[in-house]
């Protein structure tokens, strides 16, 4: 501290801190990923025509300036494109190929280093979630865990894979009586969204996951909430590291 | 023994006070039922369209308890409305003015908000009995930690749904603080698990669990199914 009563011009971290910036452009990022999402999960088919900028902006509760520039992204990575005349507006531009090349395609998006500060993230939320569900969930909440846990075990596809987990962490969340640490959790999940599934196409890296899962759920069960928070922390950290591998062996092909 | 006799005609005090906040709640549960009966026994179409009066009434009970119900509205069965599968009629308090809840209903989505494996749904529907849920994190939905009351609307031959109120922990703790607080000692508001919903003792704060069960100073609330009692006996 530089003492004495403070004089002259903010510098940067104190402004940041006293009046964080508006989030508009994080809400850009959220839109286009949640698109892409829907797009390539096949909810949005190809050809399928979306409503006007208007409607969209007001269903997602985004102003149309948002809208607008999430749309151009995706307009620039070729997932939708604009027809003109009769049967015009903006098309969705399903990709041809399988639904992991897309994966690959999208992962290529995130830098390591983002790869890295959402890892950290992950893992201060879901560690603190798994602290909080061993002292305060009920069996019934230990129950909704295991369901999950059987629904991932018995996926048969990614997205499914990817439904089950996401929803493990959710129910993980909730359990911890901590409306702030379920949101955040859904929030990081969006922003990562399924790219987490191309660890998942190798069987043994699945089975991985299961188990990791398993040995939550007997923790929380047994009250033993700082080997609960252990196990879902290493589990989050293992896995994005080997999403970090899996991006920069990307780059070297 | 004439401190302990004062402590436990204070927690009686207290629970009448908080049975005392049920009646605008049970009261608006009733209209809306009343209303979405009405819209189904004498609209051409039980649609969307037709729940207009309960929209109104749902907007005109949220600016009437401001502070205490957050959340109000009808949520229909699958299928019960003629043209949505799915659909929650409801709607927030906000500082300006009543706004509707915004929810992803189609199953296939990542975020779909399954209501009806919610305790506040399967419960009316399935005894008909009311419900008082929670607190829970109503995630994809309010997202908010939330009690929510509920009843089941039926006509004698088919289930339309719930009437439902959201209760706001930070809303219960204002309005029940100071009932807490005349007990004198360090108290709680707990519900049938023994979850904290208000609390006067520094030691179990809301959404913990009560470190005992059946502690001999817990007084029953009659129109919730909650229980007063003095924390130090715990």
């Amino acid at each position: 501290m530089g003492g004495g009563p403070a004089s002259g011009a903010l510098t940067t971290a104190t402004l940041h801190a006293a009046l964080p910036p508006l989030e508009a452009p994080d809400r850009v990022d959220v839109v286009a990923r949640r698109l892409s999402e829907a797009i390539r999960l096949g909810l949005l088919a190809d050809g399928q025509r979306l409503p006007s900028e208007t409607d969209l902006a007001a269903h997602l509760g985004v102003s149309t300036v948002t809208l607008r520039e999430a749309l151009a992204r995706l307009r620039h990575s070729g997932l939708l494109e604009t027809r003109r005349g009769r049967g015009g507006g903006t098309v969705v531009c399903a990709p041809a190929g399988l639904a992991s090349e897309r994966l690959r395609e999208r992962l290529l998006e995130f830098t390591v280093y983002e790869l890295r500060e959402l890892g950290d993230h992950r893992a201060a939320i879901a560690g603190m979630c798994a602290y909080l569900a061993a002292e305060r969930a009920l069996p019934f909440d230990v129950d909704r865990l295991q369901e999950e846990l059987d629904r991932l075990a018995n996926a048969r596809t990614m997205a499914e894979r990817w439904r089950a987990d996401a929803n493990f962490h959710v129910v993980l969340a909730t359990a911890a009586q901590s409306s702030r640490l379920a949101r955040a959790e859904v929030g990081l999940q969006t922003e990562l969204g399924d790219v987490v599934w191309l660890l998942a196409e190798h069987e043994q890296r699945f089975d991985d996951i299961v188990g990791h899962h398993r040995k939550v759920i007997a923790a929380v069960r047994a009250r033993r909430a700082s080997a609960a928070r252990d196990a879902i922390t290493r589990h989050v950290n293992a896995e994005m590291v080997d999403l970090a591998r899996y991006r920069m062996a990307l780059d070297t092909d | 023994m004439a401190g302990l006799r004062g402590a436990t005609d204070r927690l009686q005090t207290a629970v009448s006070a908080i049975d005392a906040t049920a009646t605008p709640v049970f009261d608006l549960l009733d209209d809306i039922r009343n209303a979405a009966l009405a819209a189904y026994t004498h609209s051409p179409r039980f649609d969307v369209e037709a729940l207009t009066p309960l929209r109104e009434i749902a907007q005109r009970a949220l600016l009437g308890n401001a502070g205490w119900i957050a959340g109000t509205g009808y949520i229909a069965e699958i299928d019960a409305l003629t043209d949505q599968p799915r659909w929650l009629e409801w709607w927030m308090a906000r500082p300006h003015a009543p706004q509707p809840l915004r929810v992803d209903l189609d199953p296939r989505l990542p975020g779909f908000y399954d209501y009806t494996t919610a305790e506040w749904f399967q419960v009316p529907k399935l005894s008909g009995a009311t419900s008082v849920a929670g607190p829970y994190v109503d995630i994809r939905g309010t997202n908010e930690y939330t009690v929510t009351v509920s009843i089941a609307i039926r006509t004698d031959s088919k289930f339309l749904g719930v009437a439902a109120a959201d209760l706001y922990l930070s809303g219960l703790e204002r309005k029940l603080w100071p009932t807490l607080r005349q007990v004198a000692q360090p108290a709680a508001l707990t519900n049938a698990e023994g979850r904290v919903i208000v609390s006067t003792d520094w030691r179990l704060l809301p959404g913990e669990l009560l470190p005992c069960r059946n502690s001999p100073s817990a007084r029953r609330c009659e129109n919730f199914p909650w229980e007063v009692l003095v924390t130090t006996s715990c």
